[in-house]
């Protein structure tokens, strides 16, 4: 990155030049980016630049050169993040070289130096392509984690009952995501049960299906037992002529099926809510009374609402 | 970079130690601090118990893309492996090879390569990038 | 008996067998063993390694461990 050679002409020119150079790459940076930065921003950017390379030119210091490069980066980085396309955030490094040649091309002792220097622009374009490429390629892996993030949700569905809806292929950078997520969250909420419903994942091949009894032996080493749910006839069919076995881990077909038997080896029971009804007219209404005590309608075998220990009711005579 | 000695138990330790630090240091996961470490216990038992002792070498390593990561080599100079793609056999749910516990420590890694000559001696590199 | 494995921050196989060694001994003596404790980072490491541990039972936590052991009591 260094220019080889003396450059003291040409860097005398750019200063001696200075307002007519920056003015004419302003120019061309601004028409190459179609208007999108406005000429005042333009402006303190180049002239920021354009002090820099002066310095390089005519050695002033050594750390010159460093300062130039970190700028330039740090220009790429943000053209990167606010949308140019590479070619206008390169464009912008080779425009000064357009620049000064438009002002060069009668001066004829100038041109080897102009060579030296239409090198050194060339390296420095190119660095700013390759700084840009990275600072895409942060954003983009950015995002593919935040989503990866965002997709991999772990609920609670009863007291010491959670579940993971996977939703989507199962790979092994999802696997990995998940196992964290869900024994975390079984050390967090203490829960002894996890369902892991795949009613969302397309294909179930036998690598899907390692990646499952992974995250089932994990999940078994904190102590908590697991079922598999969301089992549909096609996945069915697969598993079965691709000979997975699942061995000791149950599968159901639906999640609601998985929460049942969960809840039945937590020693739950769901059970219609039979007191609810007051069957104080024909038509089995629903009791008007706030609350068992006060039902004054209905004697006591009647009414199905859970009585309390005295008869009759407060206020009513026996 | 560091690089130790393995005659004992104690220096598996060390290693232990050692590994833990350049990972933690460099912007790994707590998951992948984990298994470095524990693929560097593995493969640092191995050079004390068949490998008669050996040494082991922690570096710190860039890729060029620009990511960090931690670059481990275990070498020792003894009997060497007769049969590396048996000990090497992958098998997630049906156990590792010869017992060596060199395919498990295979899969807790980024980047893994072993060069045995029986006679001569053994060779394993490991390395774990940062995300 | 319990065995707290909290503190723990490395698991390689030659602990993880030893664990379940001595699940498989304590049962020999009529002593059941319950592994509590272990890290999400340790457990995700084993079942990489490919160590499940299958030989002895484990726990989230001593409470849980305690439940496990007076239910088979």
């Amino acid at each position: 990155m260094e220019a080889d050679g003396t450059n003291d002409r040409i860097a005398a020119f750019l200063r001696d030049n200075h307002d007519k150079v920056v003015g004419r790459w302003g120019e061309l940076v601004v028409a190459g980016v179609h208007g999108r930065t406005s000429r005042e921003e333009v402006r303190r950017e180049l002239e920021d630049l354009y002090a820099l390379v002066i310095r390089v030119l005519s050695r002033a210091d050594e750390h010159a050169n460093g300062e130039l490069l970190a700028a330039l980066d740090e220009l790429s980085r943000s053209r990167a993040r606010d949308g140019f396309t590479p070619g206008e955030t390169a464009l912008g490094v080779f425009s000064l070289k357009e620049a000064v040649y438009e002002f060069v091309a009668d001066a004829a002792d100038l041109v080897p130096e102009f060579l030296a220097f239409s090198r050194m622009i060339d390296d420095l374009g190119l660095r700013t392509f390759e700084e840009y490429s990275a600072a895409r390629e942060q954003i983009i892996s950015n995002q593919a984690a935040a989503m990866l993030e965002l997709s991999t949700p772990v609920v609670r569905l009863w007291e010491g009952i959670i579940a993971v809806p996977l939703v989507g292929t199962l790979d092994s950078a999802r696997t990995q995501l998940v196992m964290e997520k869900l024994l975390e969250t079984l050390v967090a909420t203490g829960a002894d049960h996890a369902v892991i419903d795949i009613t969302g994942v397309p294909t179930v091949d036998t690598e899907v299906a390692q990646h499952l009894l992974k995250t089932v032996s994990a999940a078994r080493l904190l102590g908590a037992e697991c079922t598999i749910s969301g089992i549909r006839p096609q996945v069915a069919q697969t598993i079965v002529s691709l000979g997975i076995e699942f061995g000791d881990i149950t599968t159901k077909a639906t999640l609601a099926d998985a929460l049942a038997l969960a809840l039945s080896q937590a020693g739950l029971k769901v059970v219609p809510d039979l007191w609810n009804e007051c069957r104080s007219s024909r038509s089995g209404k629903r009791c008007s009374s706030p609350s068992s005590s006060t039902c004054r309608t209905t004697p006591r075998f009647a009414c199905k609402k859970t009585w309390p220990t005295s008869w009759p009711p407060p206020g009513r005579a026996a | 970079m560091a690089e130790l000695p393995i005659q004992s138990g104690d220096d598996v330790v060390r290693v232990r130690q050692q590994v833990r630090n350049a990972a933690a240091d460099n912007g790994l996961s707590l998951v992948d601090q984990t298994k470095l470490v524990t693929a560097a216990s593995e493969l640092a038992r191995n050079t004390l118990v068949h490998g008669g002792g050996g040494v082991a070498r922690v570096e710190v390593v860039k890729s060029a893309a620009g990511r960090v990561g931690v670059k481990l080599q275990f070498t020792d100079e003894g009997p060497g492996i007769p049969d590396v793609d048996l000990a090497l056999t992958d098998g997630w749910s049906s156990g590792n090879g010869l017992g060596l516990g060199l395919s498990g420590a295979r899969r807790l890694v980024d980047e893994f390569e072993l060069t045995s000559k029986p006679g001569t001696g053994t060779s394993v590199m490991v390395v774990k990038w940062s995300r | 008996m319990i065995i707290d494995i909290t503190a723990v921050e490395i698991v390689d196989s030659f602990i993880g067998r030893m664990l379940s060694t001595v699940g498989s001994v304590s049962r020999l003596f009529g002593a059941e063993t319950v592994i509590v404790g272990m890290r999400p980072a340790v457990a995700i490491t084993l079942t990489e390694l490919g160590l499940t541990l299958s030989g002895v039972r484990t726990a989230l936590n001593a409470e849980k461990g305690l439940e496990i052991l007076n239910g088979k009591a």
